[in-house]
């Protein structure tokens, strides 16, 4: 399987052309640390050695070796150009192999070692990938994949979900508080999620500063686990932050993405809140690459953040994405019309990948909700938003068609059935158990972490921001 | 003998011409190009010479590629390097040929390289240099809606036509293939790639019954592709219970430069063929040969058919051996097929 095909295909359609090569594409200038004045022409030369080094011949004749341009993911991410050539620096930062070398360090307490500890946070849909493919239930998948990450050193392995709850809360809150500016703001609603990096990624670079004022500021689950784990486990861990690596298992590519954003810095400008992302389709390699079977792991507990937590896995009720559009309506409908609703079914709209729900009061619809998975899903969205046409208050947005059980990097089966594969994982979905948003429990996490903190200082842990980014029209990349 | 008689030479477009078209009566004829504008080509009342009926502006930033005529005659859709399609609209205007630019579908990333409604109606195709095919379904309303972004094709997908009576769409691209699409339950899928072409398809057409396909291409070679059924009786293997496109014929040494467009006559069963040697050529299957290893006879060669290269050539499709030509030299043109 290729590469790029890991990714959504949404951040696959924004690669503009991978047939010009990179040194005519990327346009990402060399950072000089000491900026030479050159005043007369010819008086800098340049020369290419044999082992395809740069040297520049000075003015007083002396050869000065070049420094390379570094450019990282996060530069790729900021151009306008290609996704590909991303790829393989991307691979290079956070890849499985990366992983492994980290693993060993610390195990081996090798001095040379970036990290002390790792913390890992497992995400429900790969979980159910291997459940599925492996045969396996899905709390005996999570056991094992929990085994497999102590095994290779990790200190502590959570589950994602634990953290998802506050992100649903800060969405609840954040969605609440737009709809009643409705009538002053015009770009208050409709509210797009924002825990899909591919979406992300095509509205900033697509459509930019008319779109990024609709989508939600709330950090995914992802990050803000994140954020919390390194704000307050170094202190047991008995390390620093920027020591501790933050190891996040995501069905899709699209995440890593995410993770290297600069807006994901912490206070010192250079530790990330996640420094890793590993996907189902490389803990198949690691495991290959250990030699061991995913039905041969041992069986492991999952981390609880707090006592209080209910020792049992469950997940935020709603879709196989994270539930976004279902605790919206359900909580803006208590929180605004003080309306408790029990059941929610989203109705399939032109296919089963936009649906809607509704809040209807006296025969009027007074909230709308929608979830809209996959590109032509989400052009029409968007070109019907352009156009200032009706849609929907809140709409949860995911690039993969069927949302993150999808994730580009979810294992497939060898008959490469994918349909039959969607509609077991979403089987496999409905059965693990679910529970409706639990607001004080999430307050209470909430509270233990940013309890004595300033609004401005809780807006920074839970929200983020977003970046439009200028179309580069470069003649060299034209082709007929 | 036969002979390819030149009608008209048509000027008016300020640059290269990329695209004619006929409406479906055949007595309007539409071409588009580097000037930006859409013409509309009718003949004159009185002389019955062909002139230029209106001139459509104001719609794209840049080139227009493509242009079609909607079936049910009322629409001109156009693709542009800008990017974008415009849905142009006679019956919302007033005067007789006027056309008024009603919708503009946005989404690819860049170049629209080309623009097809399917045979119903109920649904146009684009593709563009973002190596990309879209799906656009009709609304009852005129609205136009996504209904697949196709991203089968590696490289810049040069051009789209629908299949003469299903929603079928196959199209041709700079990565040498042909891939074709249809609709199964509610989304679109790839099944059928057409490999064989050494370098990019540049435009393909299907004969009437929608049993054979042509394509041209860069290798200057045509091709003819035969559909062959599930459990067809020539032991021709399919899959999924879909159609095989096989090739049946290669026609080379012919065209001595790429060939950029072909054109499949449904009343007569002739090809013509648009090329980079400036020369306009005339096909026709030999009905003698085997159905299941056609042999292409050439039957004219027009050697300067135009100035430059001619960009794309269309049978009309009421009067019968009625040709339409463009070309890099500016001009329309039209000819007479005598058999």
């Amino acid at each position: 399987m290729a590469t790029s095909s890991r990714f959504s295909s949404i951040v696959q359609l924004t690669d503009l052309d991978d047939f010009i090569n990179p040194s005519q594409e990327c346009i990402k200038p060399a950072k000089t640390a000491n900026v030479k004045q050159v005043t007369s022409a010819g008086s800098a030369k340049i020369q290419i050695g044999d082992d395809g080094t740069y040297t520049q011949i000075n003015k007083e004749g002396q050869p000065e070796k070049l420094e390379k341009a570094q450019i990282t993911l996060n530069d790729c991410l900021a151009c306008s150009g290609c996704i590909t050539s991303a790829e393989s620096v991307l691979i290079g930062q956070q890849n499985h192999t990366e992983f492994l070398k980290l693993c060993k360090e610390i195990q081996l307490s090798s001095e040379s070692r970036m990290y002390d500890k790792i913390v890992v946070g497992l995400s429900s849909q790969p979980i159910l990938s291997f459940a599925n493919k492996f045969q396996v239930s899905p709390i005996e998948a999570r056991a094992k994949l929990s085994a497999l990450f102590r095994q290779l050193g990790a200190a502590k392995v959570f589950d994602v979900e634990s953290f998802a709850d506050m992100c649903l809360v800060e969405c609840g809150h954040d969605f609440v508080q737009r709809f009643r500016e409705k009538s002053t703001n015009a770009t208050s609603v409709p509210v797009l999620a924002s825990a899909c990096p591919g979406w992300i990624c095509y509205a900033e670079k697509t459509h930019g500063s008319w779109i990024l004022p609709h989508i939600s500021e709330v950090k995914s689950p992802q990050q803000i686990a994140a954020t919390f784990i390194k704000d307050l486990l170094p202190n047991e861990l008995q390390t620093d932050a920027s020591r501790l690596a933050v190891v996040m298992i995501m069905p899709c590519f699209d995440k890593k993405l995410e993770a290297s954003r600069s807006d994901f810095l912490r206070e010192d400008q250079q530790t990330k809140d996640v420094d890793f992302v590993i996907t189902p389709v490389e803990i198949e390699q690691i495991l290959e690459e250990l030699d061991v079977e995913f039905t041969d792991l041992d069986s492991s507990h999952v981390d609880h953040l707090s006592k209080a937590e209910i020792p049992t896995w469950n997940i935020p009720s709603g879709s196989g994405s994270g539930g976004y559009a279902e605790h919206v309506l359900r909580f803006a409908a208590k929180e605004l019309y003080d309306v408790t609703l029990e059941h929610i079914t989203f109705q399939p709209v032109k296919n089963s990948d936009i649906r809607e729900a509704f809040l209807e009061m006296d025969g009027q619809q007074v909230l709308s909700v929608a979830i809209c998975n996959g590109f032509r899903n989400i052009q029409n969205l968007v070109q019907k938003m352009k156009r200032k046409k009706r849609t929907y208050d809140y709409v949860e947005v995911m690039a993969c068609p069927s949302g993150c059980l999808n994730g580009g990097a979810q294992l497939r089966l060898e008959s490469n059935e994918t349909k039959i594969l969607l509609s077991n994982l979403e089987i496999l979905h409905t059965k693990i158990e679910k529970h409706d948003i639990d607001e004080t429990k999430a307050d209470d996490l909430c509270h233990a972490w940013l309890g004595k903190s300033s609004i401005e200082e809780r807006l920074k842990r839970l929200r983020t921001n977003y970046h439009a980014v200028q179309k580069s029209t470069n003649a060299l990349t034209v082709k007929w | 003998m036969a002979r390819l008689d030149e009608l008209c030479k048509l000027p008016g477009h300020q640059g290269i011409v990329w695209n004619v078209g006929w409406n479906q009566e055949g007595n309007i004829l539409v071409s588009c190009g580097e000037d930006k504008t859409i013409r509309l080509w009718g003949r004159n009342v009185n002389s019955n010479d062909w002139v230029c009926r209106s001139i459509l502006s104001d719609g794209h930033q840049r080139t227009i590629r493509s242009v079609s005529f909607s079936p049910c005659n009322k629409l001109i859709s156009s693709a542009s390097f800008d990017g974008t399609c415009c849905i142009w609209d006679k019956s919302t205007s007033t005067e007789g040929n006027q056309y008024e630019c009603t919708a503009t579908l946005e989404g690819h990333e860049n170049e629209v390289k080309c623009v097809a409604w399917s045979a119903s109606g109920s649904f146009l195709a684009t593709c563009s240099r973002d190596k990309s095919v879209w799906i656009w379904e009709v609304g009852e309303d005129g609205e136009f809606e996504c209904a697949a972004v196709l991203s089968a094709h590696t490289q810049d997908v040069k051009k789209v036509v629908w299949h003469p009576h299903q929603d079928i769409v196959a199209s041709a691209s700079y990565d040498n293939t042909v891939k074709m699409f249809c609709e199964e339950d509610d989304d679109w899928i790839c099944f059928a790639t057409l490999k064989s072409h050494e370098s990019t398809v540049w435009s393909l057409a299907f004969d009437s019954t929608g049993k054979l396909l042509a394509t041209c291409s860069d290798d200057r070679t045509i091709k003819i592709w035969k559909e062959y059924l599930p459990g067809n009786e020539f032991g021709v293997a399919t899959s999924d219970n879909m159609p095989t496109w096989k090739c049946v014929c290669t026609l080379s040494g012919v065209h001595p430069r790429a060939i950029y467009d072909i054109s499949w006559c449904h009343q007569t069963g002739l090809l013509a063929t648009a090329s980079g040697d400036d020369a306009i050529r005339i096909f026709r299957i030999d009905p003698e040969s085997d159905p299941n290893a056609p042999f292409l006879e050439q039957l004219i060669t027009v050697p300067r058919a135009h100035e430059q290269d001619v960009n794309s050539v269309v049978w009309n499709p009421c009067i019968p051996g009625l040709l339409a030509s463009c070309s890099d030299d500016m001009h329309v043109k039209l000819w007479q097929f005598k058999g």
